[in-house]
C-alpha cells in the first residue's frame, strides 16, 4: 500500500481533500478560517512526505474547485512550493492543476510558479 | 453597469458590526452578490470578495477588545472608483506594524511586492503569512490608504477601477 493512500484527512466542513493513489490529490471548496495552517498544514507536510516516502516522480494537486481562499491558506501552498524546491533533485515535480477563470488561482500560482523553478508545474485551464 | 451610477458621497452599504470572525463569511458574500447583482460583472465581485476577506480579517484579528469596540464596513462607488473602506480601532503595536507593511509595499509595483511577499513567508515559514495586503493589490488591483481618526479609529480604504 502507497504512503500517499494512508495520509489521513482533514475534517473542514468548507473544505473537501480526496487523494487518488498513486499520486493525485484534489481539493474543493473555501479555505477561510483563523489559521489554516493548523488544521490543514500538518496535512499538506504529510502528502508532501508520503509523496518523496513513494518516490513519486510528479505529484498531481487539482484545485480547480477550491474557489477561495484566504490569505493564510495561500501560505499553505507557498509551504509546500519550498519544501519540494528543497527536496531538489531527490523530489518531485509538484503539478497544479488550476483553473484561470478563478481569480486567485490564475494570480497566486503564478507566482508561486515563479518562485518554486521547476520543482513547480501549472497546467492552467 | 457601474457606469450608470449617480455620484454620491453616501455609501451603497453600510455595516456596523462586532469585530467577531463569525461574521465575516456572511458579510463577504453578501457583498460579493451585492456586487455580482447590481453591476453584473464577475471580477468585480471576485476582486470585493478578496479584499472583504483580507481587510475584515485583519480588522478582527486585531481590533481592541472591549466593549467599544466594533467594526465599520463602507462601499462606495461612481463611475471613476468602486471603494471599500473598514474602520476599526486596532492595537496600537498593530497599526504600527500595518504603517509599516503599507509603506513597504507602496516602494514596489504590486506583482513585485506580491512576489516578495512570498519570498518573505516562504523563508519565514514560522511567521504569519502577511501575504493579505499585497493580495489586496495585485490580485484585487485596489490600492489601499490608511487614515488615523481624531477617536484613535483607523480606517483602511481600498479604491479601485470598476
Amino acid at each position: 500500500m502507497s504512503n500517499i493512500s494512508q495520509v489521513e484527512l482533514p475534517t473542514l466542513a468548507s473544505f473537501e481533500l480526496v487523494i487518488t493513489p498513486p499520486s493525485s490529490v484534489a481539493m474543493r471548496g473555501t479555505i477561510a478560517i483563523p489559521d489554516p495552517g493548523l488544521l490543514l498544514g500538518g496535512c499538506f507536510r504529510r502528502l508532501h512526505e508520503a509523496s518523496l516516502a513513494d518516490g513519486l516522480r510528479e505529484l498531481s494537486v487539482d484545485v480547480r474547485q477550491l474557489t477561495f481562499v484566504n490569505s493564510s491558506a495561500i501560505r499553505l501552498f507557498v509551504d509546500w512550493s519550498s519544501w519540494v524546491a528543497v527536496a531538489g533533485p531527490q523530489g518531485y515535480l509538484l503539478r497544479f492543476r488550476t483553473d484561470r477563470r478563478i481569480t486567485w488561482q490564475r494570480t497566486s500560482f503564478a507566482v508561486l510558479q515563479s518562485l518554486g523553478g521547476k520543482s513547480i508545474a501549472l497546467d492552467a485551464e | 453597469m457601474i457606469s450608470t451610477l449617480p455620484s454620491s458621497t453616501e455609501p451603497l452599504i453600510f455595516l456596523r458590526f462586532r469585530p467577531a470572525w463569525a461574521y465575516i463569511d456572511g458579510v463577504r458574500e453578501f457583498c460579493r452578490f451585492f456586487c455580482e447583482t447590481t453591476y453584473r460583472q464577475q471580477d468585480l465581485a471576485e476582486r470585493a470578495r478578496v479584499v472583504l476577506q483580507e481587510t475584515l480579517e485583519n480588522a478582527v484579528k486585531y481590533s481592541t477588545p472591549g466593549q467599544l469596540s466594533e467594526l465599520e464596513l463602507e462601499v462606495h462607488a461612481d463611475r471613476e472608483s468602486f471603494r471599500i473602506a473598514i474602520t476599526s480601532r486596532p492595537d496600537p503595536l498593530h497599526l504600527q506594524t500595518l504603517k509599516n507593511e503599507l509603506s513597504h509595499l507602496t516602494m514596489l509595483d504590486p506583482e513585485a511586492a506580491y512576489l516578495s511577499a512570498f519570498v518573505r513567508a516562504a523563508n519565514e515559514p514560522e511567521s504569519p503569512a502577511r501575504l493579505g495586503l499585497a493580495r489586496m493589490r495585485y490580485e484585487a488591483r485596489f490600492e489601499l490608504h490608511l487614515d488615523e481618526q481624531a477617536d484613535g479609529r483607523v480606517r483602511i480604504t481600498a479604491t479601485g477601477k470598476p
